[in-house]
C-alpha cells in the first residue's frame, strides 16, 4: 500500500512538473489540427499542448459557456465570435503581444464579426459544399437538392455533417432565403423539406474524411478541406458547390476570459501567424489560412485542387454566414433540434 | 436483556461510524447531483446553456408534448416516446443477447477444472481493461461497409453489394451486447460456481430430459445470478450513449443520446434533465419488478 | 452409488460451443482492430502496410488522450480513496448482526450501479460546473472525488463477499488474547481480508479508467 501512494505522488509531482514548464489547452474541431506544427511549437516554446475535440459550434459554446472548462483557446467559426463576445467568454487581445499579427492577409485584418481583430486571429477558412462519390452517383454534383431530395442512387447512403448554420442555412439559400432569416413562410418550406428528407439520410455524423475514404458514405454535406483529404485517399470523390448558394466560414482563434495559460496562449497565437507554421495547419486540414506568404510553404497539390480553388462559375454563390439575432437562433435550434431527434 | 440491547445498540453505532466516509462520499458526490438533476429540471433555460433561477414547467411539459415552432398547436411528442421505446426494446434485447450467449459461456467456466477456472474468467475480464470507445471502434470495424463481416459475405459469394448494418439499430445492438457481455457471464459464473452438481444427478436419476433438467433444476437455483445479471446489463444499456451515437450514426437516438443532445446542440438543460428524471425513474421501476420477481420464488433470499 | 451414464451431467447439449462462440466474438472485433490501425493509409480499412502512425494521430483524440496521465493519476487517487471507504465499511455493515438503518446503507452504497451512464454524467456536468464557477477551483480533486464515489461500491461488494466467508475465530482468539481492537483488525483482520481489498481495489481502478 505505501509503496503504491508512493508511486502515485511521483506520478502527480512530474505531472505538476510538467504544468510548471508550461501547458497550453487547445478546444478546437476534431481532426483539424496539424499534429507536426504542434510538436514543432513544443519543440521551440518547451510548451506542452493539450488537445481536445469538438463537433460543432454549439459543443463549444455550450461547453464553455457552463464556465471553468479549464480551457486557454478556442477556435469558433466567424458566425459565432460575436456570440462568445457578448457573452463575456473572450479576452480583448493585447496586439503588442502579438508581433507576427502583421502577417495576417489583407482581406482578414479588419472584418465584420470581429473588427479591428480584437479578439481573434484566422485559423483556416473555407466552404460548405456536398462531397460526392462519383461512382455511387454520377450526376451533377453542384447543387444542394443533393441532400434535400437525394437521387434514388443516393437514399439511405448520404450523410449530413451535425453544424446547424451550415446545414440549415444551405437549405434556406436553397428556398431562396438569406442566411439569418425569420421569414417563417422560408423557413417553414425548409423544415418541411429536411424533415421529409431525413429519412432518406443514413447518418448525421461527424468524422466524414475517414468515411467518404472508405467508401461507407456515398455522399455527404461537407467541408471542402475534408473533402480533399478524402479525394486524395479515394479518387472517385469529387467536391460540389451547390449553384444555389453555400455558406463560407472562417473559423478563428480566441482566447477565452478565463484561461489560465495566458502567456502560453499569446506564444501560441504568435506561433500560427508564422507563414511557414500557418501552411502546416492548412497542409494537414487542408484549408486556406488566413495568412499572407503561407501559400509559399504550401503543398503543391493545394494550389491547384478544385477544392480550395472556388471555379468561377460557382464563387458568386458562396455566401459568408453572419452571425443571427437571438429570435433567429431559437428559431433554428427550434428547427435543428426536431431534426436532430 | 438489557445489555444485549445497549450491546446491539453500539453494533448500529460502530456499523454507521464505519461507513460515514463512503456515505459522505457518496451523498456529497452521488446522490447530491442527483438531486440538482431534479432542481434543474423545474427551472427556466438559459440562452445557450445552463438555466435561469425562475421556476417554470417547460422543461418537463417538452417531455410528453411539443409545440409546432409555426403554428403553435400541442401536440403528443411522438418522437420523443418512441426514443423511448426504441432504448427499452434495445436494452432488453441486449439482455436477453447477452443471457443466450453468457449462461453457456459461464457454465462452461464454472466446469473448468479448478486450476484452469481463474485463466478463463480471466479470459472474459481482459476486454475490459480496453477503453469502451476502443471496444466500439473494434466492432465499427466489423460492421461497416468494408468491415470484416460484409468482406466475408461478399468473398464467399453470399451477397453481392454489402448490407447495411452500420448505422441501423442492429448495429447498436450488436455493439452493446458486445460491450456488456462481461457483465452478464461474471454473475452468472459466481452463482453457478456455487452450484451443487449432485442435484443434476438427481434429475436425471428421476428421467428427467436434459432440457427439462435446465429448466426445472438449473435455472431455479441460479436465479439470483440471472437476476443480478439482467440488472447488471438492462441499467447500463438503458444509460447507454457513447456505443449508440457511434453506431447510430446520431440519427438513431436512444434516451442516452436525446439527453446529449440537450446539453450540447439543443442547448435545453431543463429538458435534459428532466429526460434524466424520466430515465432514473423507469430504472427505479424495473429494480422494482426485478426485486419482487426475485423475491416471490425465494422467500429467504 | 451414481449410475453410470453415457454422458457428462456437467455437459449441457450446445453450451461448449456457445461459449466458444462467445470467447470468438470477444476477441475477433479487437483483434481486427489492432490488424487494421497498424496500417499507414489516413483511412483504418485500407491495407498500407504496419505502422504506428495511427495510433500517434490516435493521441491527439481526446478520447485516447482520456486514456493516459490524467486518468491515471484519476483512477489511482479514486481507487485508494473509494477502497479505504469501502472496506470501511464493509467492516461496519457485516458480521455484526443486523442493525437499524442498514438497508439505507446498503442503498446509499449501491447507488451509482443504479444510475444509469448519463444520468451520471449529467449530474456531475451540472453539478461540477456550478461548483467550479462558484470556487474558480478547476483541478483534478473533483474528478477524483466523482470517480471515488462511483467506485465505491464496486470495491465494496467483493471485500463485503470475502467478509462474510471469513471465520471470525482468529479474531475471537487474538481478543482473548487481549490484543487491541487495532491489533486484530491490523495482524488478523486486514491480512485476511486482503484477497477482497486488492480485487476490489482493482475493480475500482477499472472502473475509473473506464468513465
Amino acid at each position: 500500500m505505501k509503496t503504491y501512494l508512493i508511486a502515485t505522488t511521483a506520478l502527480l509531482g512530474s505531472t505538476f512538473a510538467a504544468m510548471a514548464e508550461g501547458q497550453l489547452n487547445l478546444y478546437n474541431w476534431g481532426n483539424y489540427t496539424s499534429p507536426e506544427m504542434i510538436a514543432k511549437f513544443t519543440e521551440q516554446t518547451g510548451i506542452a499542448v493539450t488537445i481536445a475535440d469538438y463537433d460543432s459550434n454549439t459543443t463549444a459554446l455550450t461547453k464553455v459557456e457552463a464556465g471553468a472548462s479549464g480551457f486557454d483557446l478556442v477556435v469558433p467559426s466567424a458566425n459565432y465570435i460575436p456570440v462568445y463576445v457578448r457573452q463575456g467568454l473572450l479576452a480583448e487581445l493585447d496586439h503588442a503581444k502579438i508581433p507576427n499579427i502583421s502577417n495576417i492577409a489583407a482581406e482578414w485584418k479588419d472584418v465584420p464579426w470581429d473588427p479591428g481583430r480584437a479578439h481573434s486571429v484566422p485559423w483556416q477558412w473555407g466552404s460548405v459544399g456536398i462531397a460526392v462519390n462519383t461512382s455511387v452517383y454520377d450526376g451533377d454534383p453542384n447543387t444542394s437538392e443533393l441532400f434535400l431530395d437525394p437521387p434514388e442512387e443516393l437514399v439511405g447512403k448520404i450523410n449530413i455533417v451535425p453544424e446547424m448554420n451550415d446545414v440549415l442555412n444551405m437549405a434556406i439559400f436553397n428556398a431562396g432565403g438569406e442566411a439569418c432569416t425569420e421569414d417563417l413562410t422560408i423557413l417553414r418550406t425548409v423544415r418541411d423539406r429536411l424533415m421529409a428528407a431525413r429519412p432518406k439520410w443514413l447518418s448525421m455524423d461527424y468524422g466524414t474524411t475517414d468515411k467518404l475514404s472508405s467508401g461507407d458514405y456515398a455522399a455527404s454535406v461537407n467541408w471542402n478541406g475534408s473533402t480533399m483529404r478524402a479525394r486524395v485517399n479515394n479518387p472517385d470523390v469529387v467536391y460540389g458547390y451547390p449553384k444555389e448558394g453555400y455558406p463560407l466560414f472562417m473559423d478563428s482563434v480566441a482566447l477565452l476570459a478565463d484561461a489560465r495559460n495566458v502567456d502560453e496562449a499569446y506564444q501560441f497565437i504568435n506561433f500560427i501567424l508564422e507563414p511557414e507554421n500557418a501552411a502546416m495547419i492548412s497542409g494537414f486540414a487542408r484549408y486556406a489560412d488566413g495568412v499572407a506568404g503561407s501559400d509559399k510553404f504550401m503543398p503543391e497539390d493545394m494550389k491547384t485542387a478544385p477544392e480550395i480553388v472556388t471555379p468561377k462559375e460557382f464563387a458568386a454563390a458562396g455566401h459568408f454566414l453572419p452571425t443571427c439575432d437571438q429570435s433567429a437562433v431559437d428559431l433554428y435550434t427550434a428547427i435543428w433540434t426536431e431534426l436532430l431527434k | 436483556m438489557k445489555k444485549q440491547h445497549r450491546q446491539q445498540r453500539s453494533k448500529g453505532a460502530n456499523g454507521w461510524l464505519l461507513s460515514t466516509p463512503a456515505l459522505l462520499l457518496l451523498v456529497f458526490a452521488a446522490s447530491g447531483p442527483l438531486l440538482i438533476v431534479a432542481l434543474y429540471s423545474v427551472l427556466e433555460k438559459g440562452d445557450y446553456s445552463g438555466v435561469r433561477w425562475i421556476l417554470s414547467g417547460d422543461g418537463w411539459f417538452r417531455v410528453l408534448f411539443e409545440r409546432d415552432i409555426f403554428d403553435q398547436t400541442v401536440s403528443l411528442a411522438d418522437a420523443n416516446l418512441s426514443i423511448f421505446w426504441r432504448s427499452v426494446k434495445l436494452s432488453i434485447a441486449t439482455t436477453l443477447v447477452t443471457f443466450v450467449l453468457g449462461l453457456p459461456t459461464a457454465w462452461f467456466i464454472a466446469t473448468r477444472p479448478a486450476r484452469v477456472r481463474a485463466f478463463w474468467l480471466f479470459l472474459i475480464t481482459i476486454p475490459f481493461w480496453t477503453n469502451l470507445l476502443i471496444r466500439t471502434f473494434a466492432i465499427m470495424e466489423v460492421v461497416r461497409n468494408e468491415g470484416i463481416v460484409n468482406t466475408a459475405l461478399m468473398k464467399a459469394g453470399l451477397i453481392s453489394a454489402p448490407i447495411q448494418i452500420m448505422y441501423t439499430d442492429t448495429a447498436v445492438l450488436i455493439g452493446m451486447a458486445y460491450v456488456y457481455l462481461p457483465l452478464m457471464v461474471l454473475p452468472l459464473f459466481a452463482a453457478i460456481d456455487r452450484f451443487d452438481f449432485r442435484l443434476i444427478e438427481a434429475g436425471y436419476d428421476l428421467y428427467a430430459s436434459r432440457w427439462q433438467v435446465l429448466r426445472g433444476v438449473i435455472l431455479p437455483i441460479i436465479k439470483p445470478g440471472i437476476i443480478a445479471g439482467f440488472i447488471l446489463v438492462f441499467i447500463p444499456s438503458l444509460g447507454a450513449y457513447v456505443t449508440p451515437r457511434l453506431l447510430g450514426g446520431g440519427k438513431n437516438m436512444m434516451i442516452g443520446n436525446f439527453i446529449e443532445l440537450q446539453f450540447g446542440q439543443g442547448q435545453n438543460w431543463p429538458l435534459g434533465a428532466a429526460l434524466s428524471t424520466v430515465l432514473l425513474l423507469i430504472v427505479l421501476v424495473s429494480r422494482v419488478i426485478y426485486t419482487r420477481a426475485s423475491s416471490r420464488d425465494n422467500p429467504h433470499g | 452409488m451414481a449410475k453410470a451414464r453415457s454422458f457428462d451431467v456437467r455437459t449441457l447439449p450446445g453450451f461448449t460451443a456457445i461459449a466458444i462462440l462467445s470467447f470468438v466474438l470477444l476477441y475477433a472485433p479487437i483483434l481486427t482492430l489492432v490488424v487494421y490501425s497498424f496500417n499507414g493509409g489516413n483511412s483504418v480499412n485500407q491495407w498500407g502496410g504496419f505502422s504506428l502512425e495511427w495510433y500517434v494521430v490516435a493521441f491527439n483524440n481526446e478520447a485516447v488522450q482520456d486514456a493516459t496521465a490524467r486518468s491515471l493519476i484519476i483512477a489511482l487517487w479514486a481507487s485508494v480513496i473509494s477502497t479505504t471507504a469501502a472496506t470501511m465499511a464493509a467492516l461496519g455493515t457485516t458480521r455484526r448482526g443486523r442493525f437499524k438503518g442498514q438497508t439505507v446503507i446498503y442503498i446509499i452504497i449501491n447507488q451509482p450501479l443504479m444510475v444509469p451512464e448519463i444520468v451520471t454524467a449529467v449530474a456531475l456536468l451540472i453539478f461540477f460546473s456550478t461548483v467550479k464557477v462558484a470556487t474558480g477551483y478547476t483541478g483534478l480533486g473533483y474528478l477524483i472525488l466523482a470517480h471515488s464515489a462511483f467506485c465505491i461500491p464496486f470495491a465494496y461488494l467483493p471485500i463485503r463477499a470475502r467478509l462474510e466467508g471469513m471465520d471470525t475465530a482468529m479474531e475471537t482468539a487474538a481478543a482473548d488474547l487481549y490484543a487491541t481492537p487495532w491489533q486484530t483488525f491490523r495482524y488478523i483482520t486486514l491480512p485476511l481480508l486482503m484477497p477482497g481489498v486488492i480485487a476490489g481495489a482493482m475493480l475500482a481502478f477499472i472502473i475509473s479508467l473506464e468513465t
